[in-house]
């Protein structure tokens, strides 16, 4: 253990989070739809110390509750 | 979508002997009539057949109204909207008399009550359909989750669908109307909060649990 502040272990888990579901959601499409290089990259933004961004306008998200 | 209304009283009575002691997918109600409850396109119709062609003249009113209304939740809305009776329903008699052992042949024309057979049921829902017009319709809406789990493709449901689209209630996630099949859905559903007096929709670590992103 890094106890100088450069051992985030909840910071990686969070970039690990993001990645797996890039990941998954690029298995999904594949062979689907064209995906534009970058554009699953930019789809979740990682705020360090803060969490994830969904970069996206808001009308192009839907939940139903 | 048509459910091919028998009007052999034979054949009905047949699937509702079957109704009653098939096992599968089925729960009893009032002790005596088991009623199957699950969403697929064959129960359905085959419950449509036994409701009303042959339970509802076998049952007292309140019951067969009943039944009518757990297998079409539309009916009442539709009733409260439109205010009129369907002239092609079902004539069920008014005594609340235990008519099990009888045939259809109670009816009175003093006594009849009409209920409609040709509600929209959920199933019979014409897709796609706007995203606004689905929000704003219980109907749709309900049709909607129905049809999302088995849908491979969201522009079969709502037209020009959003980038991302979520049902949080069964976990499913549609990116450019693709389905996709998340880890943990449920990780990724429940943290989407939105970002106020921002054009972006925030997830917090942090606060996911608690409400939305200051």
């Amino acid at each position: 253990m890094k106890y100088d502040g450069s051992n985030k272990p909840y910071e990686r888990q969070i970039s690990d989070h993001k990645r797996r579901c890039i990941a998954q959601i690029r298995k999904a499409v594949a062979g689907t739809i064209v995906v534009e290089p970058g554009e699953l990259e930019t789809l979740i933004f990682t705020r360090p110390k803060v969490g994830y961004m969904l970069n996206v306008w808001e009308e192009e998200v839907l939940i139903l509750n | 979508m048509g459910y091919g209304l028998s009007t052999d009283a034979e054949k009905l009575h047949t699937e509702a002997l079957l109704l009653r002691v098939n096992p599968f997918g089925i729960i009893a109600d009032d002790s005596r009539f088991l009623f199957v409850t699950t969403p697929y396109d064959n129960q359905k119709s085959y419950t449509s057949h036994c409701i009303s062609g042959y339970i509802e003249r076998t049952i007292p009113k309140h019951l067969a109204e009943r039944l009518y209304r757990h297998f079409h939740r539309d009916y009442q809305v539709q009733e409260e909207a439109t205010g009129r009776e369907s002239a092609d329903g079902i004539i069920e008699g008014s005594s609340d008399v235990d008519h099990s052992d009888g045939v259809a042949n109670h009816v009175t024309a003093d006594s009849a009550v009409v209920l409609p057979t040709t509600a929209t049921l959920p199933g019979d829902v014409l897709f796609p359909r706007s995203p606004t017009n689905i929000i704003q319709d219980i109907i749709l809406l309900a049709a909607l989750r129905t049809r999302l789990a088995d849908a491979k493709d969201l522009r079969e449901l709502i037209d020009d669908p959003p980038v991302t689209f979520l049902d949080k209630r069964q976990q499913l996630f549609f990116y450019r109307g693709i389905p996709v099949k998340l880890h943990h859905p449920a990780s990724l559903v429940c943290r989407f909060w939105p970002k106020s007096r921002n054009r972006s929709w925030r997830v917090m670590k942090s606060t996911a649990a608690s409400g939305p992103a200051p």
